[in-house]
């Protein structure tokens, strides 16, 4: 009886592991009549800008069920105006095949954007920062634009 | 068996149980970034939309004319909320152009409401031959999609209005000809 006891609560164990993964990993929402999605924060966290002697990287974590499109990954300078860059430099994507859209590389999971500062130039403080994405049950989030401090 | 392999077998059962349990979470746990309590919530809210009074809108149409949803009188009118960036909402404009000319004799008028650059939205009604009119607006859009129950701002995000000016159903995400045909067979007096 105690062996059994033990099976039951180890499958409860799993079974609500497996839920919360379906569950912020928002594969298993049904849309239509209410679906619960990530809000577009959470779905795309951009973990801020980080300088590295001559480089900066920006860092997104994606959630699962969740991408970004490269094209319309976008970086410019906010402050101090004009300070030169050059970039975003970005690693190649996963292929997808619109039938509106063609042919374009999406990002999951995680993504790193590279931008490459000249060596005698002031270095951007602040980045504005534009990205969009979807979700794989069939909608997509509008255009979002961020100010960044870079660190 | 005796009591001590009865003990180890229960000893090997919790040790699998627990790297089974552990297996999982560890799973996703690298992947999934940190999710603020409450972020997953049911940000479709249709329960609190649907047979309420539709939200007032007044937005410029694709010919830059002030329209609000009492421009069509008498009318079932199926909001269309979508833009040219959003594959889904692209995939769903021949099932509305569709509609529009198979229900527009019940009494539909399929209306868009575009979150976007008015002039990308007038190439592409020119270019899909739009056989309805579209609202354009930028955060306005998102702002009037709130009070409409999406207050996460997807797209595809489709409304059917009653002539008497109640939400009777909404719809996050794309619609496709099989079910706005029982859309209609629901709702309008066909």
């Amino acid at each position: 009886m105690a062996f059994a006891r033990t099976l039951v609560v180890g499958l409860t164990l799993i079974a609500t592991a497996a839920s919360a993964e379906s569950l912020l990993g928002g594969k298993s929402s049904a849309l239509g009549k209410g679906a619960d999605l990530l809000a577009v924060d959470q779905a795309f966290q951009l973990q801020g800008a980080t300088r590295r002697g001559h480089e900066i990287a920006l860092d997104w974590s994606i959630a699962p069920g969740y991408y970004l499109y490269r094209h319309s990954l976008k970086v410019s300078v906010d402050a101090p105006a004009k300070a030169p860059f050059t970039g975003p430099e970005l690693p190649k994507g996963v292929a997808m095949n619109d039938a509106e859209f063609g042919n374009v590389e999406i990002y999951r999971g995680s993504l790193q954007a590279k931008l490459t500062l000249p060596a005698d130039a002031a270095a951007p403080r602040t980045l504005r920062v534009k990205y969009q994405g979807c979700a794989d049950i069939g909608v997509c989030y509008p255009p979002q634009t961020r100010l960044v401090a870079v660190k | 068996m005796s009591g001590f392999s009865r003990q180890a077998v229960l000893v090997a059962a919790i040790a699998f149980t627990a790297g089974a349990a552990g297996f999982w979470v560890a799973r996703w746990m690298p992947q999934t970034p940190t999710v603020a309590e409450g972020a997953v919530a049911r940000l479709l809210e249709p329960e609190r939309i649907e047979g309420q009074a539709a939200a007032a809108v007044s937005l410029p149409d694709n010919e830059g004319k002030i329209r609000t949803l009492k421009d069509w009188p008498g009318k079932w009118l199926l909001v269309n909320f979508w833009a040219t960036w959003c594959a889904p909402c692209m995939h769903e404009i021949p099932a509305l152009i569709d509609a529009q000319a198979r229900y527009e004799k019940a009494g539909l008028q399929v209306l868009g409401i575009a979150m976007d650059d008015p002039e990308a939205v007038r190439a592409l009604m020119k270019e899909k031959a739009f056989n309805y009119p579209s609202l354009i607006g930028d955060e306005q859009v998102q702002l009037v999609m709130e009070q409409f129950g999406n207050t996460i701002g997807a797209l595809p995000y489709t409304v059917l209005i009653a002539p008497d000016g109640v939400v009777r159903y909404v719809e996050l995400g794309g619609v496709d000809t099989a079910k706005l045909d029982n859309l209609m067979q629901r709702f309008l007096p066909l």
